[in-house]
């Protein structure tokens, strides 16, 4: 099977924020072994109900609900460099080729999960993009610690959230930065597991999904009203007051004040310390042998003799 | 002097086994410099390191020494963070020795708290060097590629 044409979906007309329209000129996407189980009817009434419940200023508005894409990152991507405005959301009800740090890949099951990508334009944020990634992070935590106060529900950092030792949130930062040093754009792209009830591989020990930890189904747009909601609210925080919401943050994070390894990617040195906290621009503060050192990127491994985290 | 003149030069340089030639008449200065490939064995480093340490040659006529003597651009990091040669650790890196890039080809990324920032080249021309290893962190403005400039 080479390629599947993704049947009419809903999309919203640009500039008119939730105003929706069918488009038959749908994209072709190269996807073997994947098929479309979302019909375009039951589309629908996902993007209405989200469309009818969702309560922030610009957060999330205009959207863009397709059935199967690759990536949505891509997707919001593509979007952005024609215009796509601020705020504007691209959801995917499945992710073929949903994508992780590094080429690590980020499965999903479709029509289970939160698969989506939030366009962010620099003029619009007051603050540095790369302190987006820490509140996107700290929304994604505070939405689920409200809806389920009696989870055990830790950050790590920078912006994964765990469930116990096992990873249920995962969000992934793009941009490029230009000739003229500005950010153009960066694409915020977060998935969330729902109702996934299998993972394979690795995942299978690693992973975990809202329906596992609570033994029942959640609803998907619920929760992803609420996060944005949550989200535009941090992203007010950090422009006003960095160091209350760095507090917070601290507060949930996981392994703080105690030993933890940064590996770095393709090979890299690796960093062990002891998590001082979190510095202005969001980086990780450790106490080295060596020193105090700042780290801005690697990859968290707690040194408490439990297993590896990342997924 | 006429463009015979000059079309003679580039051919002298061109025939001979010499990489560039400076000519100084009637108070103005050519300089004629074979292109790229540059020959792996040729003892660039020796010359190259001092020009770039030195300012002093600055004082010459700057518009015609810059473009000549000036073994290419160095590209900086916009940002601090992890350099990363390649979209992931099994693809090709986005750039080698030796090939040409134009503004807006990615050159790079580099990772900060989990924003993966491609960096685009804002120049034309050709690889010559690049200075970090993969998977490294790198400092703000610290060098990360010298491209020679068309």
């Amino acid at each position: 099977m080479a390629a599947k044409i993704i049947p009419p979906v809903l999309r919203p007309r640009w500039g008119v924020p939730g105003s929706l329209f069918y488009d038959m000129t749908s994209r072709i996407y190269d996807t073997p072994d994947k098929t479309v189980t979302q019909n375009s009817d039951a589309l629908q009434d996902v993007a209405n109900m989200y469309e009818r419940t969702l309560k922030t200023d610009s957060l999330g508005r205009p959207f863009r609900f397709e059935s199967l894409v690759a990536s949505t990152n891509d997707m919001a991507r593509d979007w952005a460099l024609v215009g796509g405005p601020h705020g504007a959301l691209f959801f995917a009800d499945e992710q073929a080729q949903g994508r992780g740090r590094r080429g690590r890949v980020w499965q999903t099951q479709p029509g289970v999960n939160l698969t989506f990508s939030l366009i962010l334009r620099s003029e619009f944020l007051s603050v540095d993009i790369g302190l987006i990634t820490l509140a996107a992070g700290f929304a994604m935590f505070k939405t689920l610690r409200t809806l389920f106060p009696t989870l055990n529900i830790q950050i790590k950092w920078p912006n994964d959230i765990l469930i116990g030792p096992r990873k249920c949130s995962g969000i992934l930062l793009e941009s490029s930065i230009g000739a003229d040093r500005s950010d153009k754009f960066a694409i915020l792209g977060i998935g969330l597991n729902v109702n996934q009830i299998t993972f394979s591989g690795d995942l299978e020990r690693t992973a975990t999904s809202l329906l596992l930890e609570t033994g029942h189904r959640h609803d998907r747009i619920g929760l992803l009203v609420a996060f944005l909601d949550e989200l535009e609210t941090r992203i007010l925080q950090i422009s006003g007051d960095k160091s209350s919401f760095l507090k917070e943050y601290e507060g949930h994070l996981a392994g703080m004040g105690s030993a933890v390894r940064l590996n770095s990617f393709d090979g890299g040195p690796a960093v062990t310390g002891k998590i001082l906290g979190i510095t202005e621009d969001g980086c990780m503060r450790l106490q080295t042998l060596s020193g105090v050192q700042v780290v801005y990127a690697g990859d968290v491994t707690f040194e408490d003799g439990s297993d590896d985290l990342e997924l | 002097m006429n463009l015979d003149r000059l079309r003679e030069i580039i051919v002298l340089v061109e025939e001979s086994g010499v990489s560039e030639i400076e000519i100084e008449e009637d108070g103005l200065r050519i300089v004629v410099r074979k292109d790229s490939p540059r020959p792996a064995t040729a003892p660039e480093p020796q010359i190259v390191a001092p020009v770039i340490a030195s300012p002093a040659t600055s004082d010459e006529e700057s518009t015609v020494s810059d473009t000549t003597e000036d073994p290419g651009q160095k590209i900086h990091a916009p940002i601090v963070g992890t350099y990363f040669s390649a979209p992931s650790p099994d693809s090709d890196p986005f750039i080698t020795v030796g090939q040409r890039v134009k503004p807006g080809d990615v050159l790079c990324i580099i990772e900060a708290m989990k924003l993966m920032n491609e960096i685009e080249s804002e120049v034309s021309g050709v690889v010559l060097e690049i200075l970090v290893e993969n998977g490294v962190p790198v400092e703000f403005d610290q060098p990360l590629f010298v491209i020679e400039t068309t």
